[in-house]
């Protein structure tokens, strides 16, 4: 992995043993039991406030096209407006380019049917406005029996940084040492499924 | 009931359940109508709420159908 990126792919084990969270484990479990076939099921729809459905490709260095985003999704928080009906550009496009860019090699994974799952600290790269967050985020490719393929993603806010305050010079310096502690997030933060009171899908 | 019977209305969303279903994609129908309304059953909303549950969905669903 460049050093110049913010992205961190992980074992998909981190999945499979449930330190990625119940919800990242469900989706997984389902996608292998169903081997990749996705049918109606009440226990995914429950799930879907959490997930974002892309189409299955994308230009290369770039994210796809976003078809559902749902209510709980960190998209839909720091993006409110982008998936309006009445929007004058595609949603993926209030996404900061140098940020789709840094994501976008985990979808060329998936577009070919590997699971992918990768530790992000976004930093200034989603724009003003937004804050420095680690996510973590679950990609898996589903298909209907007839052909119809959505990319799910499944994105998990694992923890809000501090943002800097970059209008005062004096406290940036003083702030601007390179955390270094951010990955493997898990050590420092709450387990994505522990960031919740219960089982709440 | 025939055609003529049915709104504009009523009638958009019988056409996006109908071509959900033949694309196996009335999971899609499922997760927006979750999301807006907080169950999936379609058959529990107003007219006024499946309209809107149509204009919400329909992209998502309707640009399979064009495809293909």
């Amino acid at each position: 992995m460049s050093k110049n990126t913010f992205v961190e792919p992980l074992p998909l084990s981190n999945v499979e043993n449930g330190m990625a969270g119940e919800r990242a484990q469900f989706l997984l479990n389902t996608w292998k039991e169903n081997r990749g076939v996705m049918i109606r099921d009440s226990r995914m729809t429950k799930l879907s406030p959490w997930l974002l459905l892309t189409l299955p490709s994308a230009n290369p260095g770039d994210v796809p096209t976003i078809t559902f985003a749902g209510k709980e999704t960190t998209f839909r928080r720091f993006f409110p407006h982008a998936l309006d009906p009445d929007a004058q550009k595609p949603a993926t496009s209030f996404l900061p380019q140098v940020y789709r860019k840094g994501v976008a090699d985990g979808y060329q994974t998936v577009f070919k049917g590997d699971p992918w799952l990768d530790i992000q600290r976004t930093g200034n790269r989603l724009g003003a406005g937004v804050p420095d967050m680690t996510l973590q985020r679950l990609l898996v490719r589903f298909e209907t029996r007839s052909g119809i393929v959505r990319i799910f993603c499944l994105m998990e806010l694992l923890e809000i940084h501090e943002r800097r305050d970059l209008s005062d010079r004096t406290r940036h310096q003083r702030y601007c040492r390179q955390k270094s502690d951010w990955h493997p997030a898990y050590q420092a933060t709450a387990r994505p499924s522990a960031m919740h009171d219960g089982n709440i899908w | 009931m025939s055609v003529q019977e049915f709104t504009n209305e009523q009638l958009e969303f019988l056409e996006l359940f109908e071509i959900a279903a033949r694309y196996d994609c009335l999971y899609l129908l499922d997760f927006h109508c979750f999301n807006m309304f907080n169950h999936d059953q379609t058959s529990l909303l107003t007219d006024t709420e499946r309209a809107e549950l149509a204009v919400e969905a329909r992209g998502d669903i309707f640009a399979e159908a064009i495809q293909r």
